[in-house]
């Protein structure tokens, strides 16, 4: 790509310069034809001579070969004229002829055409018979098919022969890439916008079914036709509502597909420069290489085929330096002498594989064994294992050190390199047949999988791919080592630490089984206890900028898809900080457990009956969880309760005709009873506290400290 | 012929005279009055250009309350103001740094005024000040954003001398009623308003 450009830069500019080239040659042709036999002669000669001679090394530049050739030939044909000899007129006609056929071949190249079958390349074969001898050959017969140059010249003067096809065409639009970033940022904003509105949308249902609700209380009086006119309006507006959303949602959506599509860039774009760096490596090193690009068509994110360029360069190096054998061995061993190096790209599902791979020797892996062994490594028998060692600090297999391809820094480098991109990158490698590493990385450095968990209070993410595993851990799994909570694994003791403690957050309340996050980074591990896990989902990672330098635990921003803003924590740090910590509460000391209280918990909605279950539980009661009233007095009555917490509204039997049943009787009358309730009106608390009720809590402002902190009063 | 007659000689001599004797006094200046003369133009020469007070100029600034302070900022200084939905604290922040909050996409660190002027924040949930030169670099917390008005340099006065030193240099002028101020570039230059929390201390 880059050669591309460069040539085509290169025949721009030679373009531009021939113009002003055939000007001259014209002039000082017919100064010599004018002046020949004079003393002038010579002087016109070599002015032609050295015209021409620029024109020859730009051409060749340019990769122009056949203006290269045709001026040679010139430059034989005058040549002879230095010393003052004088030419037949046919001379001149060959020569203006071919200054003729140069502009000509200068026009087509700016057009991009073929010079094949121009009249320079008919021109050549009358140049050559000039140059050979200078009393002509043939001494007319050349003129006559020259009689189509001065034709050639009429059409040129005349507008231009060949317009591009330029017409119809957009032109092209350059954007710098902060740009489109800024863009995509607009975008995501749109994004969650839109989402937003959805949630509106639910609100005029709530409304409007509150609105019939209101209806029926008023019907019949003149309250409900104008009622029912605000409540189909508002179905109306809802409606309209929904379908604006609907489309809102999809063109921000496309929008943002199309801005990411914008800041892609072909996979060939990203190999600039790997051609010249092999060739120019191979040069250094006596070898012939020829650099192949596979699946250079694939569009890539920018920033990861920037972030890719450093490793990909490294490789390649070393594919040439390390890999390829000299032309003699590649012969002997009946291969092309010319070495292979191919780069390719393909798509696996949201990640992009790119290979390097070459045909030459393969990695030695007799070799690595041997130095990591040196070193008082583990040497594995599996070869791919083998292979593996390459990425080790220290371990280059080539025993010579070239300028060109590192000294032994390489591949480690490389892997560092390629990790920061959340990628991996593996080799493979047979002897005598070449050495193939394999790059995996995200398609896109800007969104990232998450794990959302709650630590705290707070909403917290950890990419997907640092977290091996989630745990339920109850105590007896948890071990005190040295003052320190450990996980008993499987394999080993893990490092435990609660995230909020780390995070210096406000712990969570102890509970029975504790979940918790097994991070890994490198080969460390530890198990991060945590409030909740909330969800894994796709979310759009952000820097924290230029003000917030570095953060604790924290490596970036993890913005939601509803909007929200998450801190992206980072696994090592955390590992790191796991370790060393003395012991939290993690689980009820064993005292309250001893004495756990039973609860008899009735509510009609599955929901929230589950939610408050895990609340009192998390609180470290037992539950006893009932569907309505009626089967919580049964279950009263056959296993007893230290304390009952109870909806009003159930089928059945209601938590008020409960309260009054349990007060009634002689066994659990003075049993603590909260009746949790949606119904706030000051009427129904005093109905409720009037049943017998020891507490009133109302739903809408429910929150799990309030039950807890009323059971606690009341136990 | 008649006007060469009719030269009062006497008033012309009079009138030299006095010339002459203004002339001679203009000379005899006491050296205290001089000294004193001299002195006062030396002062005139040495004082340092005030363009910040110049008489006459006006500045368009937003008025807010912050912890209670009453303060303005030049209006150049401040890109927007927003009412973020959620502002995420960070672990172990100072108390200068509330927390991270989205701002078009992008992540905006929202800060407090009041630890800069040695005072502890409160905490108010009112709309944020998005403060930077050409790109939004801080999130203000506020109170309340009261105005944009225009200010005259002749109605400032210079900041009181009880203001905490690490903040004296935020502070360039205070109004009568006792609003402060505030210098746009010194306060984004302030380096207790970049955040490095390393990792020590706690692993």
């Amino acid at each position: 790509m880059d050669r591309d450009r460069l040539a085509q830069a290169l025949l721009a500019t030679f373009l531009e310069e021939l113009e002003g080239h055939v000007v001259s040659l014209n002039r000082d042709l017919l100064a010599l034809e004018r002046e020949q036999g004079t003393p002038r002669a010579p002087e016109r000669v070599a002015s032609l001579l050295r015209t021409l001679h620029s024109v020859k090394g730009a051409a060749r530049a340019a990769s122009a070969s056949l203006v290269e050739t045709a001026c040679h030939r010139l430059e034989e044909v005058l040549e002879p004229l230095r010393d003052g000899r004088t030419a037949p007129p046919a001379l001149y006609e060959v020569c203006f002829a071919a200054v003729d056929a140069l502009d000509d071949a200068g026009r087509r190249l700016g057009a991009k055409q073929e010079l094949a079958g121009s009249p320079l390349e008919a021109l050549l074969p009358d140049l050559e018979r000039a140059a050979s001898g200078t009393p002509a050959a043939p001494p007319h017969a050349p003129p006559p098919p020259k009689a189509p140059a001065p034709q050639e010249r009429a059409p040129a003067d005349a507008p231009l022969p060949p317009p591009p096809p330029a017409a119809g065409e957009t032109l092209p639009v350059r954007v710098s890439a902060q740009k489109l970033d800024a863009l995509l940022y607009r975008s995501g904003e749109l994004r969650v916008a839109a989402l937003r509105l959805e949630g509106r949308a639910e609100t005029l249902e709530t409304v409007r079914e509150e609105l019939v609700r209101l209806r029926e209380v008023v019907r019949g009086t003149e309250g409900e036709t104008a009622l029912r006119r605000a409540e189909s309006e508002l179905a109306r507006v809802a409606r309209e509502l929904a379908a604006d959303r609907r489309t809102l949602g999809g063109v921000a959506t496309t929008v943002d597909d199309e801005v990411r599509r914008a800041r892609t860039l072909p996979f060939v774009e990203g190999c600039a420069g790997l051609e010249r760096t092999a060739r120019d490596v191979a040069r250094a090193e006596g070898l012939q290489v020829r650099l192949e690009i596979h699946g250079g068509a694939l569009e890539l994110d920018r920033s990861l085929l920037q972030s890719l360029r450093e490793p990909l360069l490294h490789l390649v190096r070393n594919a040439v330096a390390h890999g390829l054998e000299t032309p003699e061995a590649r012969r002997r061993a009946g291969k092309p002498e010319e070495g292979r190096v191919s780069l390719s790209a393909r798509l696996r599902g949201n990640r992009v594989e790119v290979t390097v791979e070459d045909d030459g020797r393969g990695l030695d892996l007799g070799a690595l064994r041997e130095r990591a062994r040196a070193r008082g490594l583990e040497a594995p028998d599996d070869d791919s294992e083998a292979a593996r060692l390459a990425f080790l600090s220290g371990l280059s297999t080539s025993a010579k050190v070239t300028e060109v391809a590192g000294r032994g820094v390489g591949l480690d480098v490389v892997r560092a390199e390629v990790e920061a991109l959340r990628g991996t990158v593996e080799v493979s490698s047979r002897e005598g047949q070449g050495a193939r590493f394999t790059l995996d990385v995200p398609l896109t450095l800007s969104t990232l999988r998450v794990l959302l968990v709650s630590a705290g209070g707070q909403t917290l993410a950890l990419a997907s791919e640092g977290v091996a595993r989630l745990v339920r851990l109850s105590p007896d799994e948890v071990r005190e080592v040295e003052g320190r909570p450990t996980w008993v694994a499987g394999d080993a003791l893990v490092p435990l630490a609660s995230l909020a403690d780390v995070l210096g957050l406000p712990p969570g309340p102890p509970r029975q089984r504790r979940g918790a996050v097994v991070l890994e980074a490198g080969t460390a591990r530890a198990a991060l206890v945590v409030d909740e896990v909330v969800a894994e989902q796709e979310a759009l990672v952000r820097a924290l900028g230029p003000r917030v330098r570095r953060a604790r635990h924290v490596a970036a921003a993890a913005v939601l898809p509803d909007g929200r803003l998450a801190l992206l924590l980072n696994p090592a740090s955390l590992v790191r900080a796991a370790g060393g910590r003395p012991s939290a509460s993690l689980f009820p000391s064993p005292a309250t457990r001893a004495t756990r209280r039973r609860l008899l918990l009735a509510d009609d909605s599955p929901t929230t009956r589950a939610l408050e279950q895990s609340i009192l539980e998390g609180a470290g009661y037992d539950v006893v969880a009932c569907a309505d009233g009626a089967e919580a007095w049964e279950r009263l009555q056959a296993s007893g309760a230290d304390a009952l917490v109870l909806d009003v509204e159930m089928p059945r039997m209601d938590g008020i005709a409960l309260t009054e049943a349990v007060r009634a009787s002689p066994r659990f009358g003075r049993l603590p009873i909260v009746l949790v309730t949606a119904r706030g009106r000051p009427e129904d608390k005093a109905r409720g506290l009037q049943a017998g009720a020891s507490a009133y809590l109302v739903k809408s402002a429910f929150d799990p400290t309030s039950l807890l902190e009323t059971l606690r009063r009341l136990l | 012929m008649a006007s060469l007659k009719g030269i009062d000689w006497d008033a012309a001599r009079a009138r030299l005279g006095r010339l002459a004797a203004a002339h001679e006094e203009g000379d005899t200046l006491s050296p205290e009055a001089a000294s004193a003369l001299l002195d006062e133009r030396a002062r005139e020469l040495a004082r340092p250009p005030s363009p910040e007070l110049a008489p006459g100029t006006l500045r368009e600034v937003v008025r807010f309350r912050a912890a209670g302070q009453r303060y303005a900022l030049e209006s150049r200084f401040v890109l927007e103001v927003v009412r973020p939905s959620e502002v995420v604290p960070l672990p172990g922040a100072p108390p200068a740094l509330r927390g991270l909050t989205l701002l078009h996409g992008g992540v905006l660190p929202v800060v407090e005024l009041a630890p800069l002027f040695g005072r502890a924040p409160t905490n108010s949930t009112g709309p944020l000040l998005v403060v930077g030169k050409d790109q939004p670099e801080l999130g203000v917390r506020t109170e309340e954003v009261e105005e944009v008005t225009l200010v005259s340099s002749q109605d400032l006065l210079p900041p009181p001398a009880t203001l905490a030193d690490e903040a004296a240099g935020l502070v360039f002028a205070a109004e009568r009623d006792g609003v402060l101020l505030l210098e746009g570039a010194a306060l984004l230059a302030d380096g207790r308003l970049t955040f490095d929390l390393s990792d020590e201390g706690v692993v």
